[in-house]
């Protein structure tokens, strides 16, 4: 009774501190969170990475972390420009609405922490969410996926590119803003639908959050919104404004840090839908039409949508980044680990960055006798500025795990491959299963995690609510978020119903913990 | 909570997944964590709403609020991670008692209102940790005690509860499968009732008086609609199709003998003027006659008149119409265009008349137009023409009187 009452005290318990706690998330494209570095609290070096990302500077050659070019033009006489270009002060007020501009988890900057996840699987500055829900390598997070992770740069890249697919979406499945103007993407205003489209083009009756700048959810007139000081005058609550007018006011009046304001003031122009010229394609006769896939209606393509750039339109003043500063925000990394075989049933490796800058790493082996306990993370120079009192591990550890049990025994022997994500620099760590001894010893044995990989579709285990094949105390601390309403729902909800009474709820935690606490032999309980 | 997963991690055991297993013999480390959490958790309490000497405090100021003051205007000032509800004297709003603090995800404010028999506060919000489209909770505070109760999950962040006359049960939004919404009654116990569900925008308005009636408007391809359904249950039925676009601000008057609205002018133009659809013939007209020109948010004075912001024009700053219930255009001066101390420039939009019809609470916009508003304010007019800003900030939600 004792037992039972103390392990009841500890759920409560737990319950009481866990629950305010950040929820995790699970089932995006990592098992275990990455690492990543969070440059200074000041954000200058996330500037000048926007700013870099705006210049195409990122990554210039690559498809996925480059800006694809950037269409120009009016419908039916589109045109690639030459120049690939996103404005930069746009990026950085995307940038922050979406994390306020961090990369980590809980904002350490100057630090490395974990990567800021999000529920519906968004990562870091820019919230990447598409390609990042489930690992896309086989099993493992990709070497796309895991750079998008661990390195601000690599997920402001993407998220700039992801900002100009929308742009190019035009005119085919999208509208044009910028009628008046050949639609250039150097005047901001004509941003406006690729803007929508980052956050989800939604319509005037979504039915709970539209971005439609009609819908009635939105008080109508309203002031703008801005990311400055409380007492400006302006909205600061992001639920009462569409993405597009977020990212509009955060430009125009900008956030401050250490009473500096981090980027100068642009303006920006939202469409007078007062006005004809922007009332009618905003309108909801014109919606319909260009969203029913009616073919009696009148929209083509879009075309019924298509608008002027708002009136006054505007230039981005921000120059090109210097080619100096896009070094320095590269680095020149290169990877160098502490072994090259490993022997032992268990192993710490470090990973090291004898170069400059961020080292991204991902690791992934192919066998499955042997684990390790991380995918990817990063590893820092020492150039990389850490600030005093931040957690901030300059190296990166991987622990290699071998379960005896299922080692070869013919000889053969494994490896766990590392990669330096922005380098391609491959470093391989031999595996090779310790020999056999013929008396048992009286050393303890590590314990054997198997590395996340594939596995057939699953039967359900009871208790198991976080598909991590185990029913634990973090099971009950999930069903007890969900029952307060702080998850919105549990990855495996089939395992969460351990008194089998047609409920999920304290009940079902408490069963969790007194099995784990050993008070129960299994679930459900006979 | 990463730390634990961490451990773990490292800890789970290999082989077949399996829900059975012989039992622990770590028991005594962990009843010696049991009894360090335990204590943790006394000091760190889940509860955050029960009396405290804090909120006791609180309460006694309202209390005294309360007594030399009614009614008292309820408002929310909005904060980056909590907004802070207040009540003020709308004689002196710099006099005013705190009522409760709500923690809410970062950036995203809270929706409330006050029941009409001023016991209880209902808000929406979407707690911390939560993101921009996670759905939010209902929550009723009662607002004499201090105690909050958490009614139901999963709600529309952008829902203003709408109030059963009895005080009894809200109506809010729940977003449902297919990109549909329902309309659910929820009573102060939690217990939930579906009341209509479509895949249209559907915005409450209210609740007759006699408490059988909930309207409300639908958005959707075909327009705004007028609908009503039982609160007792049953379909719901059409009333008017209010426009063939956009139309917005709905408002029930006092004695559920209209709606009031803002209906979309023209197709072109996303521009509106008011109008009330009279319930009892079931027509449409505009809500002030020979009225021109973009107009705002028309609101019910508690007498059955109405109140409509106009916006400017050319050179000529808004203004505020009043009707009264007889339908004659009420010229009183303290409704007239900027006072001193106040913009040239700017317009009203009114939000809310004092239940004794002594007071009016409008946001005053600095800018030129609709589509250069400026900054704004939330301002309370007196009687004798004074008006008085309600608070430093703009992100004030204007929540309801208290009697």
């Amino acid at each position: 009774m004792t037992r039972l009452l103390l392990a009841s005290v500890a759920f409560v318990a737990a319950f009481a501190i866990l629950v305010t706690s950040a929820p995790q998330v699970f089932g995006c494209a990592f098992s275990v969170s990455p690492t990543t570095y969070e440059p200074p609290i000041s954000r200058s070096a996330h500037l000048t990475g926007l700013e870099m990302a705006g210049y195409n500077m990122i990554a210039p050659s690559n498809v996925f972390f480059g800006i694809p070019n950037v269409e120009t033009g009016l419908r039916g006489e589109r045109a690639f420009d030459e120049d690939p270009y996103v404005p930069p002060t746009l990026l950085k007020a995307i940038g922050y609405i979406e994390s306020g501009i961090r990369q980590s988890q809980s904002g350490t900057f100057g630090g490395v922490e974990a990567v800021l996840e999000s529920f519906d699987c968004g990562y870091g500055i820019m919230q990447i969410t598409s390609g990042m829900t489930s690992p896309l390598d086989d099993g493992w997070p990709s070497l796309q996926q895991a750079l998008v992770a661990t390195h601000y740069l690599y997920d402001i890249g993407r998220g700039a590119a992801i900002l100009v697919e929308k742009w190019n979406g035009a005119p085919e499945v999208r509208p044009i803003a910028g009628t008046d103007s050949v639609s250039h993407p150097r005047i901001v205003e004509n941003w406006y639908f690729a803007t929508w489209s980052y956050n989800g083009f939604t319509g005037p009756f979504a039915a709970i959050r539209s971005n439609h700048p009609a819908s009635p959810s939105y008080a109508w007139p309203r002031s703008g919104f801005s990311c400055g000081a409380l007492d400006d005058g302006y909205g600061h609550s992001y639920g009462d404004y569409p993405y597009q007018e977020l990212v509009f006011g955060c430009a125009a009046r900008p956030p401050s840090v250490s009473g500096e304001q981090l980027w100068d003031p642009l303006a920006l122009s939202l469409p007078d839908t007062e006005d004809p010229l922007w009332g009618e394609p905003l309108s909801l006769e014109t919606w319909t039409a260009c969203t029913s896939g009616d073919s009696e209606l009148a929209c083509a393509n879009w075309d019924l949508m298509d608008m002027p750039s708002p009136a006054p339109a505007h230039f981005d003043p921000v120059e090109r980044p210097s080619d100096e500063a896009a070094e320095g925000a590269h680095g020149d990394p290169v990877l160098s680990v502490s072994h090259t075989s490993v022997d032992e049933l268990a192993t710490t490796v470090t990973i090291t960055n004898i170069g400059q800058g961020i080292l991204a790493w991902r690791a992934d082996h192919e066998q499955e006798w042997f684990a390790i306990d991380k995918q990817a993370g990063v590893a820092l120079g020492s150039d990389v500025i850490c600030t005093l009192g931040v957690p901030c591990e300059r190296d990166a550890t991987l622990r290699i795990t071998i379960a005896p049990n299922l080692a070869p025994t013919d000889g053969s022997f494994g490896w766990v491959n590392i990669i330096s994500l922005t380098t391609g620099q491959l470093w391989q760590v031999g595996v090779t299963p310790p020999p056999v001894t013929a008396e048992p010893t009286n050393t303890p044995r590590p314990t054997f995690t198997p590395t996340a990989v594939p596995t057939p579709p699953p039967a359900v285990i009871v208790g198991d609510v976080n598909c991590n094949r185990t029913a634990n105390s973090v099971d009950a601390t999930l069903i007890l978020q969900f029952g307060a309403g702080l998850i919105s729902a549990l990855l495996c909800p089939e395992g969460g119903d351990v008194n089998l009474d047609g409920r999920i709820n304290v009940l079902d935690a408490t069963l969790i913990l007194q099995f784990e606490g050993g008070l129960i032999d299994r679930l459900p309980p006979p | 909570m990463r730390l634990l997963r961490t451990h773990l991690t490292n800890a789970a055991h290999a082989g077949a997944p399996s829900t059975t297993r012989t039992r622990r013999t770590s028991r005594r480390g962990l009843l010696g964590i049991a009894i360090i959490i335990a204590v943790a958790a006394v000091v760190t309490s889940y509860v955050s709403f029960i009396g405290s000497d804090g909120e006791a405090n609180a309460s006694a100021e309202l209390a005294a609020l309360r007594e030399q003051a009614s009614p008292l205007l309820i408002y929310s000032e909005f904060g980056q991670l909590a907004d802070t509800i207040w009540a003020a004297d709308p004689n002196d709003p710099t006099d005013r008692a705190y009522v409760t603090t709500v923690e809410h995800s970062p950036g995203s404010g809270i929706s409330a209102s006050v029941s009409p028999d001023g016991a209880h506060l209902a808000y929406v919000v979407l707690p911390p940790g939560a993101g921009w489209f996670d759905s939010a909770q209902l929550w009723a505070l009662e607002i004499e005690s201090g105690a909050a109760t958490l009614l139901a999950e999963h709600v529309g962040l952008r829902t203003t509860p709408v109030w059963t006359p009895a005080g009894d049960a809200v109506v809010v939004l729940r977003p449902a499968a297919g990109d549909s919404v329902q309309l659910l009654l929820v009573d102060l116990a939690g217990e939930t009732t579906l009341l209509a569900e479509g895949q249209a925008g559907l915005y409450p308005i209210g609740v007759t008086p006699d408490g059988a009636w909930l309207y409300f408007a639908s958005l959707s391809e075909r327009g705004t609609d007028l609908q009503r359904v039982a609160i007792s249950g049953g379909s719901p039925q059409v009333l008017a199709h209010l426009s063939d676009g956009y139309s917005r601000d709905w408002h029930l008057a006092p004695d559920g003998s209209g709606v009031a609205y803002l209906g979309q002018t023209s197709s072109s133009s996303i521009s509106f003027d008011a109008r009330v659809y009279d319930v009892a013939s079931g027509a449409v007209q505009g809500a002030v006659a020979g009225l021109s020109g973009p107009q705002f948010n028309p609101i019910w004075d508690p007498a059955g008149g109405l109140t409509v912001g106009r916006a400017p024009s050319g050179e000529a700053a808004g203004s505020l119409v009043h009707v009264s219930a007889n339908g004659s255009p009420d010229a009183a001066v303290a409704l007239e265009g900027p006072a001193a101390g106040f913009p040239a420039i700017g317009f009203y939009v009114p939000l809310w008349w004092s239940p004794d019809g002594a007071h009016l609470v409008v946001r005053s916009f600095e800018g030129s137009s609709t589509a250069n508003p400026g900054p704004s304010y939330v301002i309370v007019m007196g009687p004798a023409g004074d008006r008085q800003q309600l608070s430093p900030l703009s992100d004030v939600l204007v929540i309801g009187w208290l009697e």
